[in-house]
């Protein structure tokens, strides 16, 4: 692509009032069409249309940048906008991506804008270009097969992305869900646009569907659509995050049983313990390393005193060796 | 996977850097791969070449041979000192963590040999007490390349010749014919890395059947050699306990136990960034989805219970055949250790004491030496030496 090479190759060479009715619309460049509400949104709460539009050519003028505005201004009825108008042989990847640059400089892409943008760019630049010189654009990490997921994104039919924006899925969770078949891909984000949680969780839920998926030999939707879970997702008792923390407790019950249980085992036995108060006895996270924590509260010295006596009378240590001699003989893994 | 498929295969184009290309090494690949070409390669424009994965470099390494094995305070090291000669594995099983640590589409390996070997020497002169346990699996196979390069007739006489030092061969290949005829002293241990066997048929790649495998130790044995082996990674499956114990009986049927310096297990663990790199190329492979927790070194690891329940039942297998034989475990904490094997580390000095003394029992080598080797190379210090639970002489 040697008009990506050159600077500035090709400078707009007016600023014109065109006819509505004239413009035409070209999906190569329209690349935010899912934004259109919340576009709308925004030129009706202001003046309108401020910027001119983007065009290129003089027979036929092809819109460049401003489609939600084209289609604003259409609703609106209103007659002419004011575009600036690139010259006929105008490269058009040179002009996508004079667009992204302008825009990236205001605002953020969201991840349908940018698997757009590169599945478009990807007709006239080699993958390698792609990664190389699109991707620092668009904030793109280098990661393995991350083109091919945006490609995959790009391909979504608009409807689903709609959902899945309303779904509040986050981009990353949307990374992996975008290998998932389409059934799978519905399911997730109607999960996720029940349970409203942070990308960190919508992260953690969608490996533990995979990973239960990939061991089941089933599909992601097979085990969202699990009676228990659906029970959860439907029950209008429990608030958003009552019922992720369900969710994401039912997941890990399924595919980390033998976890699950001596977690249980070690609450029914704290429970026996009785700590004296403001002692906390936590063992390593997941039960893994050597290093367990007993955490001691107090107020002054004489209560520090007063605890660290209770704790030396208590029988904390000889339970807990029973515990654990009874951790060490009932791996009982089949 | 048919019998084809398996074979390594030789490099087609070698790649080597000016200043080693009279290297003995290089001497060897030119004499031993004819039909390959050979390219000086400029250094300087390396990053717009394209390599294949059958091209092979030779590079005039200059940073540091001798390496640590890379530890972690919160997990039992063996101690175990990197001979850092080359790069990357073709064998590739799926598995593989130089998947995640290697970014270079090519095997690379370091044909400044002279400079290796000076490097060697000065570090064990300099320690002449000490006791080291050397190996050059590590970044790569040991004996993969060793056809063509030669290399095991360079090194395995230099640590014949070595007072305080062993060195460690860590294969899955069948390429032990070059060391059958070399002088080794009994300072060389030639260690090959086990599993069960459908693991091996269909996660190993290109190794060398397992029975193969067994049957190259066997030879080994009988040229003298002693012998490791590592049953690294272990994977909970369903039936894996016949599986690991029909490999272990296959073992002992082939190899006399009095000549196995030693047996390591360590359950499959990973960074979460190889589970990606897996699935990428199998999205369908199951073996690093199940009760993996993350641990304190940021890789997953099966969850405690599971382990030691591999452990446990893979120790004692081995231990019917070979009660005396030293069994440890890699990358563990003593609790695991405890409660899969029965005691501590600590109980006897330390996994890298309990290793060097089975170098001394079973070798008869390094008698003399009085300091093991990971105090001066271990970078990061070592799990608490006393058991957990301590808990009760506190309180």
């Amino acid at each position: 692509m040697d008009a990506l090479k050159k600077i500035n190759p090709y400078k707009p060479t007016s600023l014109l009032d065109v006819e509505v009715n004239e413009l035409k619309e070209d999906p190569f460049f329209d690349i935010s069409r899912h934004r259109r509400i919340h576009v709308f949104e925004h030129l009706s709460r202001t003046e309108g249309i401020l910027c001119p539009l983007w065009t290129y050519g003089s027979k036929t003028v092809t819109v460049v940048d401003g489609y939600n505005r084209l289609r604003w201004a259409r609703e609106q009825g209103l007659g002419h906008v004011q575009c600036l108008v690139f010259p006929e042989d105008a490269d058009k990847c040179y002009l996508l991506l004079q667009k992204v640059v302008a825009s990236a400089g205001f605002r953020k892409f969201d991840i349908f804008e940018k698997a757009n943008v590169v599945k478009n760019l990807s007709r006239c630049l080699t993958p390698d270009e792609i990664k190389r010189r699109i991707f620092p654009i668009l904030g793109i990490p280098a990661k393995p097969r991350m083109l091919k997921t945006l490609l995959k994104i790009a391909s979504m039919p608009l409807d689903e992305i709609v959902v899945t924006l309303e779904g509040g899925v986050s981009e990353r969770t949307l990374m992996k869900l975008a290998w998932w078949n389409e059934e799978s891909r519905a399911c997730a984000c109607k999960l996720f646009a029940k349970l409203r949680c942070s990308t960190n969780i919508q992260l953690e839920i969608t490996e533990m569907i995979e990973d239960i998926s990939r061991l089941e030999e089933t599909s992601p939707a097979d085990v969202i659509d699990h009676e228990s879970i659906r029970q959860v997702i439907e029950d209008d008792l429990l608030t958003q995050r009552q019922k992720t923390e369900a969710v994401r407790r039912l997941l890990k019950q399924w595919l980390f049983p033998h976890l699950s249980e001596v977690e249980a085992r070690f609450l029914e036995a704290k429970k026996q313990w009785k700590l004296p108060s403001g002692v906390r006895i936590e063992p390593p996270p997941f039960f893994e390393g050597d290093l367990w924590q007993i955490t001691l509260s107090f107020s002054n010295a004489q209560e520090l005193k007063d605890q660290l006596e209770k704790l030396a009378k208590s029988e904390i240590a000889s339970q807990l060796e029973v515990f654990l001699g009874k951790d060490e003989s009932s791996h009982k893994i089949t | 996977m048919g019998k084809m498929s398996r074979v390594i295969k030789s490099p087609k184009r070698i790649f080597v850097h000016e200043s080693v290309w009279n290297s003995p090494v290089v001497e060897n690949l030119r004499k031993n791969l004819p039909e390959a070409s050979f390219h000086v390669l400029d250094f300087q424009n390396r990053e717009n070449f394209t390599f294949f994965p059958y091209d092979l470099e030779v590079v005039d390494f200059k940073g540091r041979f001798i390496r640590s094995c890379p530890a972690t305070k919160f997990y039992h090291c063996c101690g175990y000192v990197i001979l850092h000669f080359g790069e990357l594995c073709s064998i590739g099983c799926t598995y593989c963590i130089l998947q995640a640590y290697w970014n270079q589409p090519c095997l690379r390996i370091f044909g400044n040999t002279d400079r290796m070997l000076r490097e060697l020497q000065d570090f064990l002169d300099h320690h002449p007490d000490t006791l080291f346990r050397i190996g050059t699996g590590e970044f790569t196979d040991s004996l993969l390349l060793d056809p063509w390069t030669g290399f095991s007739e360079i090194i395995v006489p230099f640590f014949a010749r070595q007072k305080n030092a062993i060195l460690e061969l860590k294969t899955k290949t069948s390429f032990v014919d070059r060391l059958l005829e070399l002088p080794h002293d009994g300072h060389t241990i030639v260690a090959w890395s086990l599993n069960a066997p459908s693991i091996s048929q269909k996660e190993e790649g290109k190794a060398a059947p397992l029975e193969v495998r067994l049957q190259m130790a066997k030879k080994c044995a009988e040229r003298g050699y002693f012998l490791a082996f590592h049953f690294d990674p272990l994977f909970y499956f369903p039936g894996w306990e016949e599986e690991y114990s029909h490999t272990i009986d296959r073992l002992f049927s082939y190899v006399p136990s009095d000549q196995i310096v030693y047996i390591s297990l360590g359950a499959f663990r990973f960074m979460p960034e190889l589970k990606e790199i897996i699935l990428i190329k199998r999205p369908q492979w199951k073996y690093a989805s199940g009760e993996f927790v993350p641990c304190p070194d940021r890789k997953r690891r099966y969850f405690k219970g599971i382990r030691i329940k591999l452990y446990k039942h893979i120790a004692s297998r081995i231990r019917r055949h070979a009660p005396d034989v030293c069994v440890y475990l890699c990358m563990e904490n003593g609790t695991v250790w405890k409660q899969s094997l029965g005691f501590h580390p600590s109980e006897q000095g330390g996994l890298p004491s309990m290793l060097d003394l089975a170098v001394k029992k079973c070798m008869k080598v390094g008698l003399h030496c009085s300091r093991s080797a990971a105090p001066l190379l271990l970078q990061k210090p070592q799990p608490y030496s006393s058991d957990v639970f301590t808990l009760s002489k506190i309180i």
